[in-house]
């Protein structure tokens, strides 16, 4: 298995050399001709985990280590170009492949691109949540990369308007059994016009058995703080709300629901540091008052078996995010999503140190701060989320 | 006797504004034959970009760029590793940035004052090559300037003032050679009126068909210790590149 992760790595740093040659010799020419080009963007590295019980250091509960490839890899030929983007972890004798994207970008005129395969469409710009978007997979916080199966169409007719067309399969394959199922199928379309420091959007994504979706939002350039809102008007046809303390389902698309945000982000970035603040509001109406969320916490565990809590639990959230970098090659960040119902939050805290310009050393802290029907479910830790109360991970990262 | 003084100081300050604007060209026209030398209206160019501080490792940056006038700049980032992939688009009024590594698929958007990558360079530097658009260019004076690779030369000192309030700058003075403006030093002023960086050009090439720099050295007035260099590989003028390269949509391809 070593062999085998070892062989990945020697032929991702070979693929990477010659990657760089192939495009060297086409941006000399700066013609996209006939000739296969070939692009890696990866990184190796090895995180070891910890996981805590309780916030007494040695009550550890577990540990793991894993050995991880980020790559992205770019075939380019004339208007056809191939990505793959993907991750491949070993632990142990256990290997996990995890593909992001995967696709085919066609480009038969020069104002349009069509995508086919496994790719994520950008519906909003909303810097956490993005509440016009029920199109792509749901990853949250901690995933925003992963795409669907689908095609997707960009029209560019000049370059400052850009509108975008999708047609996902990607809910036939939550079923059982993957199948083609027409009532499935999502289809979304979204605007997006550039004017000066102005950008506005407007999307609509429908999918007959699941969702309608009508959103809208800007991000302008204030001095340079960047301010942005969005808004979205949703039926949705899985709403359980609870009646007295018995949860009901809602009749589908019955019940429109609107979702918001609003925020700001400021950076500022000079020859020795880097600094980003941003803050945003967050209100998602397709989440629980504090009544159902009441209701949730004294829930049968069956019950939450079958139902998995909203995309936010709460309908009313802050995410609050800072990224510090600078001092000779240090960086801090950390990111805070807190619910304003039940005061219980997520937090995401990293220290980094790159002694070389290919070379990152980072310590991450994972936790979230709460009970166990709080937000801290939603933290990605092994082993039960009842259990876990953080976890932290020791991370080498070498850049290819 | 005062008649007469008042009609001599007359006519010399009438010959004098005439002498003035006989010398010295109209600031602006400079400015827009500045734009034309140091970048054709469209081109694809390959640069690349170090950042020297004392006590510090030298820092490496090979970039890409396709600038179409009226359109944007396009650019993207080969070396190093840590920031491959990395793209930028400029646009009027507005700056965008997708990083491949960032975890996300959504291009964010940057303030083009900022400091490009941490280099004495601010974004709108490396993104933006046209002035015109900006600033308000009158002729300050000739001068004498010895340059390091041209020697003595005769030059128009021209002045820059931001006509815009999101311009990155307060005021630019360009030291230009008199004969056919090939500029030869920038002085960069804040708004507040502070001289915070200056660039000085070397190394003359004849590239897309027109004597240009191609080596340019930035210096943080307040952090002497610090300097950024971009030496010009590759400049090549283009005829087609399409509008759609500078849409949004490119960004995340």
């Amino acid at each position: 298995m070593r062999r085998m992760m070892i062989f990945v790595v020697i032929s991702t740093i070979l693929c990477s050399t010659v990657g760089i040659t192939a495009q060297e010799e086409l941006a000399a020419g700066d013609a996209t001709g006939d000739s296969l080009d070939y692009t890696l963007i990866a990184s190796v590295y090895e995180d070891t985990t910890v996981y805590l019980a309780s916030w007494n250091p040695s009550d550890t509960k577990l540990m793991t280590w894993l050995v991880s490839l980020d790559a992205t890899h770019r075939f380019s030929y004339g208007d056809y170009e191939l990505t793959l983007v993907h991750k491949t972890s070993v632990s142990g004798t256990d290997i996990v492949h995890t593909v992001y994207e995967a696709y085919l970008l066609l480009r038969p005129l020069d104002f349009l691109d069509v995508y086919i395969g496994r790719k994520r469409m950008n519906i909003g710009s909303g810097m956490t949540f993005a509440p016009g978007d029920s199109f792509n997979p749901t990853g949250w916080l901690f995933d925003s990369k992963t795409g669907g199966r689908d095609v997707i169409v960009k029209i560019s007719p000049n370059s400052f308007l850009g509108i975008s067309a999708g047609v996902s399969i990607e809910r036939s394959f939550g079923t059982p059994v993957p199948s083609f199922a027409p009532e499935l199928v999502t289809y979304a379309l979204e605007t997006d016009l550039v004017l000066d420091n102005l950008q506005l959007l407007a999307s609509f994504v429908f999918c007959p058995d699941k969702t309608l979706n009508l959103g809208t939002g800007f991000s302008l350039d204030v001095f340079g703080i960047i301010v942005s809102a969005e808004g979205a008007l949703e039926l949705d046809s899985d709403v359980w709300r609870v009646d007295g303390s018995e949860w009901k389902q809602a009749e589908a698309f019955t019940d429109p629901r609107f979702s918001g945000t609003a925020g700001a982000r400021y950076e500022i970035v000079t020859e020795d540091v880097s600094l980003l603040l941003s803050a945003e509001y967050i209100y998602s109406g397709q989440s629980w008052t504090a009544d159902e969320t009441t209701a949730w916490e004294n829930s049968s565990v069956p019950f939450k078996l079958e139902h998995k809590p909203p995309y936010f639990r709460n309908m009313h959230n802050v995410a609050i995010k800072t990224v510090f970098s600078g001092w000779s090659r240090l960086g801090i960040n950390g990111t805070v999503v807190y619910n304003c119902i039940d005061s219980s939050m997520l937090l995401n805290a990293g220290v980094s140190y790159s002694p070389y310009d290919n070379v990152d050393l980072v310590a991450n802290l994972l936790t979230g701060i709460g009970g166990p029907d709080s937000e801290r479910e939603y933290l990605p830790i092994p082993p039960a989320s009842s259990q876990a109360v953080a976890a932290i991970t020791l991370t080498a990262r070498f850049h290819i | 006797m005062t008649r007469k003084m008042t009609l001599i100081a007359i006519v010399c300050a009438v010959s004098g504004i005439a002498a003035f604007s006989l010398v010295f060209p109209d600031g602006n026209v400079i400015l827009e034959e500045l734009d034309r030398i140091r970048f054709p209206d469209q081109f694809f160019q390959r640069v690349t970009l170090r950042t020297l501080t004392d006590g510090e490792t030298t820092k490496s940056m090979t970039i890409e760029s396709r600038y179409k006038k009226g359109q944007g700049t396009f650019m993207e980032i080969l070396d190093p590793p840590r920031s491959k992939g990395t793209r930028f688009l400029n646009k009027e009024g507005s700056l965008w940035m997708y990083s491949p590594k960032s975890g996300s698929t959504k291009p964010i958007r940057l303030a083009p004052k900022d400091s490009f990558q941490g280099s004495a360079f601010s974004n709108s530097d490396v993104s933006k090559t046209t002035f015109t658009e900006d600033y308000n260019a009158t002729v300050e004076g000739e001068e004498t300037l010895d340059h390091p690779e041209l020697g003595s030369i005769v030059c128009y000192r021209l002045r820059c003032d931001a006509i815009k309030p999101d311009a990155s700058y307060g005021k630019i003075v360009m030291w230009l050679r008199k004969d056919d403006y090939v500029p030869l030093k920038f002085d960069y002023y804040a708004k507040s009126g502070l001289l915070y960086r200056k660039m000085a050009m070397s190394k003359y090439r004849i590239l897309a068909g027109r004597l240009r720099a191609t080596k340019m050295e930035m210096e943080s007035v307040d952090k002497a210790a610090t300097k950024s260099i971009i030496d010009i590989e590759v400049l090549e003028e283009k005829t087609n590149l399409p509008d759609s390269l500078f849409n949004l949509n490119n960004l995340t391809r």
